[in-house]
């Protein structure tokens, strides 16, 4: 074989491998798996399911306007926490992120996130959950208003800093795991997108709390 | 030398392109979202849409394999791209156009269930 076509076959086949490479990675099988590059921490604001001393952590990037986070609340969440999270083998760490600019959807994080440290957060948990669009309406911006009133901890947190912090660093830490949509778990460091339903969520945890438990 | 030289101006630009693409991925963040309800859509249709921002200048929504580009980052700049999805819904067979307007404050209508909610949020949130 003479050099020219030598070379040619070679540039054919690094060229065949990496289109191939490219194609795999776009589709589901290597999207829905991915090693973090960082490691996520548990911030103060985190919404926290579950207890220190279990086996697994979980955490969770989610946002109340993606419909499949609030699916993966009403279908997966209650037994999760039956099977797991009471039992002590999982501990659930909600991060909220927005990914957008809209003040109000930004305003109604930093609420969930300052009620669930200084107040409540299941009510407006569950009002999130039913019609994430009220954060629009000028009645949620009163009760935003009126909650701040009654409270100088929630207050401080809204306007002190503490919560706007916290929701930035939330996006950062988002975009630093190379997530690209919500919902997205990070497990022993392994990101996973989408959502899942329970049986295969369950699956899921298996494998992690066995690799954890090795 | 000559095929050398053409194969590693080929990798070149191959490698060029990987980045850029890796690049591109990588710096945009995305959310589906399902407008059934706010199009009154039957439930054999598929409402989905996905939204998608890259944080800094460009947002647009993704539905039924198609993009439609919205004008700013944030989601409250794609009114026209979120109306011509319900054009799109509409031939699909949903019901009217989106019940709440441009996120308009003074147009949402809350249901019963959610206006109690907010009430509840009002007044067992805090302590007194």
């Amino acid at each position: 074989m003479n050099k020219k076509r030598f070379f040619l076959l070679l540039g054919f086949l690094v060229l065949m491998v990496t289109s191939a490479f490219l194609i795999i990675q776009k589709t589901d099988i290597w999207n829905k798996e991915r090693v973090a590059k960082s490691e996520l921490i548990e911030r103060d604001l985190d919404i926290v399911y579950g207890s220190d001393s279990a086996n697994l952590t979980i955490f969770l990037f989610s946002s109340y306007n993606c419909s499949f986070c609030r699916k993966f609340y009403k279908s997966v969440l209650p037994e999760l926490e039956e099977e797991y999270i009471k039992t002590g083998k999982v501990k659930l760490i909600i991060k909220h992120v927005a990914l957008t600019n809209n003040e109000s959807v930004i305003n109604s994080l930093q609420l969930a996130a300052c009620l669930n440290k200084y107040g409540n957060f299941e009510k407006l948990n569950e009002l999130l959950l039913l019609e994430p669009k009220v954060v629009y309406s000028n009645e949620f911006e009163e009760v935003i208003n009126d909650l701040i009133d009654k409270d100088e901890f929630v207050a401080e947190c809204m306007y002190g800093g503490e919560s706007e912090w916290y929701i930035a660093q939330n996006l950062g830490d988002f975009k630093k795991m190379k997530c690209t949509g919500t919902p997205t778990f990070v497990i022993n460091n392994r990101s996973y997108k989408g959502f899942l339903d329970y049986p295969k969520f369950k699956q899921l945890v298996e494998k992690e709390l066995a690799y954890t438990l090795q | 030398m000559k095929a050398k030289r053409y194969f590693m101006l080929a990798m070149m630009i191959f490698a060029v392109a990987f980045v850029s693409c890796e690049k591109d991925e990588d710096d945009e963040t995305c959310d589906s979202e399902n407008l059934s309800e706010d199009f009154n859509c039957p439930i054999d249709v598929d409402a989905i849409a996905t939204f998608c921002s890259d944080g800094v200048s460009n947002s647009y929504y993704t539905f039924a394999g198609n993009d439609y580009q919205c004008t700013g980052v944030a989601a409250a700049t794609c009114d026209e791209a979120l109306n011509q999805i319900g054009v799109a819904l509409l031939e699909a067979g949903c019901g009217s156009k989106k019940k709440s307007g441009a996120y308009d404050a003074g147009m949402i209508k809350l249901s019963a269930m959610a206006e109690n909610l907010l009430e509840e949020v009002r007044m067992n949130s805090v302590c007194n």
